[in-house]
């Protein structure tokens, strides 16, 4: 890292170029997502301000296709913040490689984390201090591909008639599919993801509007500290 | 509503990263914190794959649940994100065909 706040070209083009993965994955996830965003009433100007705000894959999948089901909005925020939970870790695990950058940079480099970027990022600061223009790098151009995909999708969406006939309407589970197998790290993770699965659907056949999920996670997670606790050992 | 998007997902990335750096969080907090993401995952595919339209189907006639197997195949077996996306949309498009 730089000793003034000047900006490091070549470490922020180097993280440009590690982002191009990103960049490529994003591509359909985004052009889906704003075709859907487009099919359940949003504007183009809408799903793009979504993207470049919310910038979650899932989160903003799971809010539009909760909001054209008729869910309120405040159970899709309790939704949404469940789900990304994750964020809670990532953010929390990469306290310690950040640790000497001011709050503001922080803050600012905390808005790009996805599962994704926080991937990237942490392979390549395993243990050390970060670079800021290597993270910013990444994480705009993710950001960028993210938001630019999400628009092309939603100006496009309407051209394409029953976009359902290309799948698309598999790409949210697909997706959440990819995110769980990435998540399965040990046999204790895998047995919570059954239970909250098991649990689930169960509810799901006496309510709607999410609350399943919601049950679900908080008893299969506090069964998985149940399982940790008897086997004393962290599944990190 | 985009706005509370905004606000549900900035600051749980935000605030751990800022502030909980110098805070020490008990381990058995930290072990169920680890294990709401897969939860959270399979809670949301599990209704989605099973009842697509709301009612309990585990048949070959119901295309979600014929595309997930060999989406899950991929996803175990490449890890990539792109790849288990474009398999699945390809298998459900095949199916719908």
């Amino acid at each position: 890292m730089t000793e003034d706040d000047g900006m490091s070209r070549s470490s922020f083009f180097a993280g440009v170029k590690k982002s191009v993965p990103i960049m490529v994955g994003y591509m359909p996830l985004g052009l889906a997502f704003g075709v859907i965003a487009r099919e359940k009433g949003l504007t183009v100007m809408q799903t793009a301000l979504m993207s470049l705000t919310s910038f979650t894959g899932s989160g903003q999948f799971i809010a539009v296709g909760l909001l054209s089901a008729g869910v309120g909005i405040p159970a899709i925020l309790l939704t949404n913040f469940l789900v990304n939970l994750r964020y809670l870790l990532f953010s929390a695990s990469m306290a310690p490689v950040v640790r000497k950058m001011p709050s503001i940079v922080q803050a600012v480099l905390a808005f790009g984390i996805t599962d994704e970027t926080f991937a990237v990022n942490m392979a390549e600061f395993d243990r050390k201090e970060a670079d800021r223009d290597f993270m910013l790098g990444v994480n705009i151009f993710s950001h960028l591909s993210w938001t630019v995909n999400s628009a092309i999708g939603a100006a496009v969406g309407n051209l394409i008639p029953d976009i359902d006939r290309f799948g698309v309407n598999f790409a949210l589970p697909a997706m959440f599919i990819a995110l769980l197998i990435w998540q399965v790290k040990d046999r204790n993770t895998l047995w919570v993801a059954v239970i909250s699965a098991l649990i689930s659907t169960v509810l799901a056949m006496f309510t709607r509007n999410s609350a399943n999920i919601i049950a679900a996670t908080v008893i299969a997670a506090t069964i998985g500290v149940i399982l940790c606790r008897n086997k004393q050992k962290s599944t990190f | 509503m985009i706005f509370g998007l905004w606000v549900v997902n900035y600051l749980p990335r935000m605030f751990p990263m800022v502030i909980l750096s110098k805070l020490r969080i008990p381990e058995p907090v930290i072990w169920w914190l680890g294990f709401v993401p897969a939860a959270v995952l399979g809670a949301i595919i599990a209704p989605a794959v099973l009842m697509p339209d709301n009612g309990l189907s585990i048949s070959f006639a119901n295309s979600y649940l014929v595309a997930a197997i060999p989406a899950f195949a991929v996803a175990i077996k490449t890890r990539s994100l792109v790849w288990t996306l474009l398999v699945g949309m390809a298998v459900m498009a095949l199916i719908q065909v």
